[in-house]
This record gives C-alpha cells, sequence and structure tokens, in this order.
C-alpha cells in the first residue's frame, strides 16, 4: 500500500535537502498514535498540499513541523538545519496558520497584525506598510479597526493568514486556509500564495477540498493513520485519475452505504 | 412537553455531576451549606412565629411582603446579569425542533426547579411557613403562597433572562452583564455586612411599601399569610386569586417570547467604531527593538483589562475587600476585651491582601490567553519579554489605583497620617505577587474561564493543580513580603517614608527575579506550555 514515490535517501544528510525535511516523526496522545513514524520532504518553491482523512494525523504534524509541539521521535529539518535543536533562530523562518487556536480577539485586526510584527521585532514602519497591503490584499480593510472578536470565520481566519506571512518567512504552514473562505477572497489568497512561490516560498497547506488542492497545489502528500501513503507530483499521485477519486481509493473509502431506505421525502 | 424538558433537565444535571468528581463534590458542599443555612434560618423564623407573630400579625406579614418582594427582584436580575452560567436549557437551543413558545414555557419553568439555585428558593420560601407556628390558621395559606412565591421568582428570572437576550447575545453587553453582576453581588454582600455589624441605626416603616407591594406580582404570594392571621379573608381569597393570575399571565407573556427567541435567534452585531492602533502607539515610544515584544504585550493586556470581564470582573473584588476589612476592624473595636489597635491591624490588612490579590491575577494570565499564546511561542517572544509584558500593562494604573485605595481606606479607618505606611506595605505586597506569579503561572497552566465565558463559570475552580499554584502564590509572596509587612504594621506613622521607599525597591528586586526566572521557565517550556493550553482550552474539558 504504501507507496513513496519520491526516491529518499535512507539517512539524509541535512545539505542535500529541501526546505523541509522530516524523518520518523511520531506523536503518541495516551492511547492514540497520532503520527507513526512519518516521513516528507517539501522541495523549495513547491505549493504542497498536504491531504487526508478526518483524524489522519495533518494537524499534529504541522504543529510538529512549526515547533508548536514536542515530538516523541523523529526529526524536523527547516532549511538543512534541525528545527527541534535551533528552536528560537527557526521561528523567523516560518509562518504559521494554525486551525482551531484563538487568536487575541480583543484587539483590532490592524493591532492584531502590528503585535505579530512587534512580537517578531521587526522594523515598524515595515510593519504598518506590510499590514496596510496584506489588509487590502484580503479584502479587510473595512473592518480593521474592529475587535477579531467580532469577525465571521472567514475574516479570522484571513487575520490570521495576514498574520502568518507578515515577516516574510521562507516557509509558510497553513493548515486548512480555505475553510469558510468565500471564493472571492479564496482565489485572491490563491494568487498571494503562487507569486510567492514563485518568487521562492514555499508552501505546505492542509485541506480536505480536492479540488482546491488539485488546482492550487503542484505537489502533494496524502497522510493516512499518521502515515504518508503517498507523496510525489500532483500528476504521479492522481495516476491518471482526478485527484479526489485517487484519494478515496488510497484511503480505503468509497464503499457505498447500505439501508436507510427510509431516506426519503414522506408523509411523516 | 412539561415532563419531556424536565427529564432532559434531569439528565443534563445528571451527567454534569457525573463527569466529575469536583463538580459532584462542589455541588454536594454547596447543597450541605444551603441546607444548613436554611435550617438556621427556619429555626430562627420559628422562634419568631411562636412567640412574636400573635401580637405582631400585620407587622410580620408586611415584612414578609417585602422579603418576598426583594427575593423576586434578585431572581429578576442576577439571571440575566450572571448569564452564562447556566445555559443547558437555553431556548435557542430548541430552535431546531418544531416547538412552539407555550409548550416550551411551563417546561422551562419547571425545569428551573431543578439545580441548587431553584430548591433553595422554594425551600426558602417554604421555611417562612415556620413565622406561622403560632396563627394556625395562616399555616396553609402561608405554604400555597411560599409555592406560589417561589414559581413567580422562578419564571421572573427567565422571563428577564429571555427578554435581555438581545442585549446579552453582544458580546459588549455580555461583558457589561458580567461585570455588573460581580459588582452587585460585592455591594449587596458588603450592605448586609454593614446592616448586620450593628453600626448603622436606621429608622424604617415598611407599612407603605407592603401596602403597594401586595398588589403587585412581587409580593401577592406573600400577602397570603398576613391577611389570613389577620382575618382579611377578602383581601386573602383576592390577593392568592390574583397571585395565580399572575403566575399564568407571566408564563404566557414568557411563551410569547420564546416564540420571538425561537424564531429570530438574537444576532446583535453592534457596529463598533473603529479603534486606532493602540498597540502601535505604546511600542511608538521606543526605537529599541528588544523592547517591541514586552511593549506589545504590555499594550494587549491593557486592552484586556478593560475589554475582558475575566479581567475586569477582579477590581470591583479588589476595591470591596479593604472596604469590608474596615467596617470589621470597626466593629470589632467596639467590644472592649479586645485591643484597641486590633482596628487599625484589620484595615491594613485589607490594603495589603487587595495589593497581593491584585498581583496574583497574573497567575491565571497565560490560561486566560489560551490557545491564542501561540502567536508569542511562533514568534520567539523571549520569556522575559512575556513576563515583563504582562506586568508593564497594569502597573501603570494598577499602582495609582492600589496607592488611592490606600489614602482611602486610612480616612475610613481613621488613620490618615498612615496612609504612606499603607501604601509603600501594600505595593510591596503587590509588586512582590507579580514577581512570584511570573514563575509560578510558568510552571503551572491549570483550567480557567476560556475567552469569552463567564469570569464565574467555574471551570476547574477547584482543580487541584489551581488550588496548589494559589497556595503556593499566596504563600511565597506572604513569606518575601514578612519583613516589610512585618515592619509596616508596627512602625509609627512617622516611619511612613522609609516604609514606602524600602518596599518599593524591595518590591521591584522580587519581580525583576521573578521576570528572569519566570522568563527562563517559560523559554524552556514553550511547547510544553502550549500543550497544555490546548488541552484546557478543548471545550469540553472541565474542571
Amino acid at each position: 500500500m504504501t507507496a513513496t514515490l519520491d526516491t529518499v535517501p535512507s539517512s539524509p544528510g541535512p545539505g542535500a535537502l529541501g526546505v523541509l525535511t522530516v524523518r520518523g516523526l511520531t506523536k503518541t496522545f495516551g492511547p492514540v498514535r497520532a503520527v507513526r513514524g512519518l516521513d516528507l520532504d517539501v522541495p523549495r518553491g513547491s505549493m504542497f498540499g498536504f491531504v487526508g482523512p478526518n483524524g489522519a494525523g495533518k494537524t499534529t504534524t504541522l504543529s510538529m513541523v512549526t515547533g508548536l509541539l514536542r515530538p516523541d521521535a523523529g526529526q524536523v529539518w527547516v532549511n538543512g538545519v534541525d528545527l527541534w535543536s535551533n528552536l528560537t533562530a527557526m521561528r523567523a523562518r516560518i509562518g504559521v496558520l494554525p486551525d482551531d487556536l484563538r487568536l487575541f480577539d480583543r484587539l483590532t485586526g490592524q493591532e492584531l497584525l502590528t503585535y505579530t510584527g512587534m512580537l517578531r521585532r521587526m522594523d515598524k514602519a515595515v510593519v504598518a506598510r506590510r499590514a496596510d497591503e496584506l489588509l487590502d490584499a484580503l479584502g479587510l480593510r473595512g473592518d480593521a479597526g474592529k475587535p477579531v472578536a467580532d469577525y465571521s470565520a472567514g475574516m479570522t481566519k484571513k487575520i490570521a493568514l495576514a498574520a502568518a506571512a507578515l515577516h516574510a518567512p521562507d516557509l509558510l504552514v497553513l493548515d486548512e486556509p480555505f475553510e469558510a473562505i468565500d471564493p472571492v477572497s479564496a482565489r485572491a489568497i490563491q494568487e498571494i500564495l503562487a507569486q510567492y512561490a514563485a518568487d521562492g516560498g514555499t508552501v505546505i497547506l492542509s485541506s480536505h477540498v480536492m479540488d482546491t488542492v488539485q488546482r492550487v497545489c503542484d505537489r502533494v502528500a496524502v497522510v493516512h493513520r499518521g502515515q504518508v501513503l503517498v507523496c510525489g507530483t500532483l500528476d504521479e499521485v492522481a495516476a491518471g485519475q482526478d485527484l479526489e477519486s485517487r484519494f478515496i481509493e488510497l484511503v480505503g473509502g468509497g464503499a457505498v452505504p447500505v439501508g436507510l431506505s427510509w431516506l426519503r421525502p414522506s408523509s411523516l | 412537553m412539561v415532563a419531556t424538558v424536565l427529564a432532559l433537565r434531569f439528565r443534563l444535571f445528571r451527567t454534569a455531576l457525573r463527569r466529575n468528581a469536583a463538580v459532584l463534590v462542589a455541588w454536594l458542599l454547596g447543597a450541605a451549606s444551603l441546607l444548613a443555612m436554611l435550617f438556621f434560618v427556619g429555626t430562627g423564623f420559628a422562634a419568631v412565629g411562636m412567640r412574636v407573630v400573635p401580637d405582631h400579625r400585620a407587622e410580620t406579614g408586611t415584612w414578609l411582603v417585602l422579603g418576598g418582594s426583594l427575593l423576586c427582584v434578585a431572581w429578576a436580575l442576577l439571571p440575566p446579569l450572571l448569564f452564562g452560567l447556566d445555559q443547558t436549557l437555553e431556548p435557542a437551543r430548541f430552535a431546531p425542533f418544531p416547538l412552539r413558545g407555550a409548550d416550551l414555557a411551563p417546561g422551562l419553568v419547571a425545569a428551573s426547579f431543578i439545580g441548587l439555585p431553584g430548591v433553595a428558593t422554594l425551600l426558602a420560601a417554604l421555611t417562612t411557613t415556620a413565622l406561622w407556628l403560632g396563627t394556625p390558621r395562616a399555616l396553609l395559606p402561608a405554604l400555597v403562597g411560599a409555592v406560589v412565591g417561589a414559581t413567580t421568582c422562578l419564571v421572573v428570572g427567565r422571563l428577564t433572562t429571555t427578554a435581555l437576550a438581545g442585549v446579552l447575545s453582544s458580546r459588549r453587553g455580555r461583558d457589561v452583564s458580567m461585570v455588573l453582576g460581580v459588582a452587585v453581588l460585592g455591594a449587596v454582600y458588603l450592605g448586609l455586612v454593614t446592616l448586620t455589624s450593628g453600626r448603622v441605626q436606621w429608622d424604617f416603616d415598611p407599612a407603605p411599601f407592603g401596602a403597594v407591594l401586595r398588589w403587585t406580582p412581587l409580593g401577592a404570594p406573600w400577602a397570603a399569610p398576613g391577611d389570613a392571621a389577620v382575618g382579611d379573608w377578602t383581601g386573602f381569597a383576592v390577593r392568592l386569586g390574583l397571585s395565580v393570575v399572575y403566575v399564568v399571565v407571566l408564563v404566557w407573556l414568557y411563551g410569547r417570547l420564546l416564540d420571538r427567541a425561537l424564531t429570530a435567534p438574537p444576532n446583535v452585531r453592534p457596529r463598533a467604531k473603529a479603534r486606532p492602533d493602540a498597540v502601535a502607539q505604546t511600542v511608538a515610544r521606543t526605537g529599541r527593538a528588544a523592547w517591541f515584544p514586552a511593549l506589545a504585550i504590555a499594550a494587549r493586556t491593557r486592552r484586556y483589562w478593560v475589554h475582558d470581564p475575566r479581567y475586569l470582573s477582579n477590581v470591583p473584588v479588589l476595591v470591596l475587600l479593604p472596604l469590608f476589612m474596615v467596617i470589621m476592624g470597626r466593629s470589632l473595636g467596639t467590644i472592649p476585651e479586645l485591643p484597641d489597635v486590633l482596628p487599625r491591624h484589620i484595615a491594613q490588612l485589607g490594603c495589603e491582601a487587595a495589593g497581593l490579590a491584585a498581583g496574583l491575577v497574573l497567575l491565571s494570565d497565560i490560561g486566560f490567553d489560551s490557545t491564542a499564546w501561540w502567536l508569542h511561542l511562533t514568534a520567539g517572544v523571549r520569556g522575559w519579554a512575556d513576563r515583563l509584558g504582562r506586568i508593564l500593562g497594569q502597573v501603570g494604573w494598577a499602582v495609582p489605583g492600589l496607592a488611592g485605595l490606600c489614602v482611602v481606606v486610612a480616612l475610613a479607618a481613621g488613620m490618615p497620617g498612615r496612609s504612606l505606611v499603607l501604601a509603600g506595605s501594600t505595593l510591596c505586597a503587590y509588586l512582590v505577587a507579580l514577581g512570584v506569579a511570573s514563575v509560578v503561572s510558568a510552571v503551572a497552566i491549570y483550567p480557567v474561564a476560556l475567552p469569552g465565558a463567564s469570569p464565574m463559570s467555574s471551570r476547574g475552580g477547584l482543580s487541584s493543580l489551581a488550588m496548589t499554584a494559589q497556595l503556593a502564590g499566596v504563600a511565597a509572596t506572604f513569606v518575601l513580603w514578612l519583613p516589610v509587612g512585618a515592619t509596616a504594621h508596627l512602625v509609627s506613622p512617622s516611619w511612613g517614608w522609609l516604609v514606602a521607599t524600602v518596599g518599593l525597591t524591595w518590591g521591584t528586586a522580587v519581580l525583576a527575579a521573578g521576570v528572569v526566572v519566570g522568563g527562563r521557565a517559560v523559554d524552556a517550556r514553550g511547547p510544553a506550555i502550549m500543550a497544555l493550553l490546548v488541552k484546557n482550552g478543548s471545550r469540553t474539558v472541565a474542571g
């Protein structure tokens, strides 16, 4: 079943690696083995789709490659540098959009961006200029002075995305960036990300929506039960099918539900 | 429908108690103290009822009307103010079902009786029957009146909560109501203590109030035994009938309100006017990048103290605590056997305790951030900056505020000359507490009220980690403050400047040490802290 299409050196020397390399990543929560010896290689400049069914270990993996969650075992290299031994230095290279974590939502959208920039000790003028441009690009200009607590789910996602990109990192790790986002904003974000990747930036994004991944990403890894099933370019992974069919085939879904014969309009 | 809602309420109640031993223990403690209280009150009523009432029937009846009305007002005000404490049967949750308000209203009212507040109200109402032990013909009317009265209370509570749901569904409205709720409770407590301490003499004629209130929904049910006792059987029948009509009308009104709540759930989004960037304004004061994180965190801390009820609700408590101690000291001062310096020491201790408590709010600070703290972690904020920023955000106004409080207390306690001694010792306690909390809060991450939740939601308030952390914080602060504090209690007022200078210097030194040590702990434990915040931050975790 496991078919790693990329040829991976068995003991990688950091120099030979892309922007992100993961080997043997493992995390257990009590009885749940969320991530089980996961390997991953993300080349520089790629738009990398990280897909998998609910509970596959996507968020756990992304937390461990961004320094939010310490792995039980395994290693993570960013730019060839061991992340967990050089956390403080490497944090400046990574931008994170976590899923399901809160924001300081009593700050306004504008303040949240300034706050993020100041926490990263960026130049004040640079922060102000970039925050302005990001607010315009993401269509948040009109709501910049409102508390984030009053934002809709999509607006919250967008302001968090702006905060992740503010310091122009080498690697953007985005957990479900398109969830709850309207099509217009989604297209704007896709263009921003494509430009960023064309300029040498690297994006990893997780998603449930295969159509989005197929349109946005050039490389894909399919995760299931805490391991990577397939990893490679979009065409390699899709193997001649559309991504969604291939995905369902890989994770063993597709069983047609039986029963539920009562589920039709009735008089009751 | 009544049976269905009651069964649902009962099941929810049982599940809540079963899920967590701490909740069960807290509930049992609450129930036990409630029963004890009712026992004493009931005994008191019985004593009054056996001896006094036969000669003062009309007056007792009037007082009962007043007391019952007050209880009803409390039920009208407190549930909406403490909104968010128990939303298990919030009307909006029934919106998906094909139900009319009229179907639901009686059930929801009946369900209010399940749970400590409902049972307490019913039992408290029933104990008033004991007032009429010496007047047998009023006993049955008292019993009926008590049941109708308690029901009125619960209906009114439901009614105001649903009526104000529109206001309360806005974030700002909720914030204000939560802080108001804490302030009202504190003020009522203070008022009760003042009245019962015997310091205030008052002449109050209840008769005119009783004459009006007995015709209103608030007082009508409670008038029944008084009417029966004096033999006014016409008045008895009219007012008791009226009280039942009132209940029916109120339930009907509640049903109408429910219809509105079910079909158009309140969804008020106030157009807040745009705020200027407070973070940028604060950070603009320096050009040194090393200070940016601490200053930004200070700006955010200020915003949270003003806008987040979990912080703001501490303020009324901190102000009322020393004033309460002054009153307690004064009433103890009237006892000749006690040393006459006792009131002075008690008043001073009140201030010092407020300083300590104000500083120890910082213990919950990372917990209050909840999972939003990921931003600090991924931005690589140094631990000292995280610690220092939270402190800088509050000392600016807390130090003058506490100093002012000390002056007020010194004046109230009749010792204006000791103002400086009081302020020196209190500020020392505050600064030391900040330093201690900087360390303890980096090590102990315990569950607190989540962002947006009521500050009174006792989520994990009883968890052993929270208790240990708070005990450790109090103990360490006390020990480190004791040299200054003991001196401040013993010296004459002329030593004020010395106490203030030494207190501030020592306090600042402990604070600085706390920032450094706590900062290192945060640096070392970053991802571990994050893991705990994620665990505590999930909405399903209780206690």
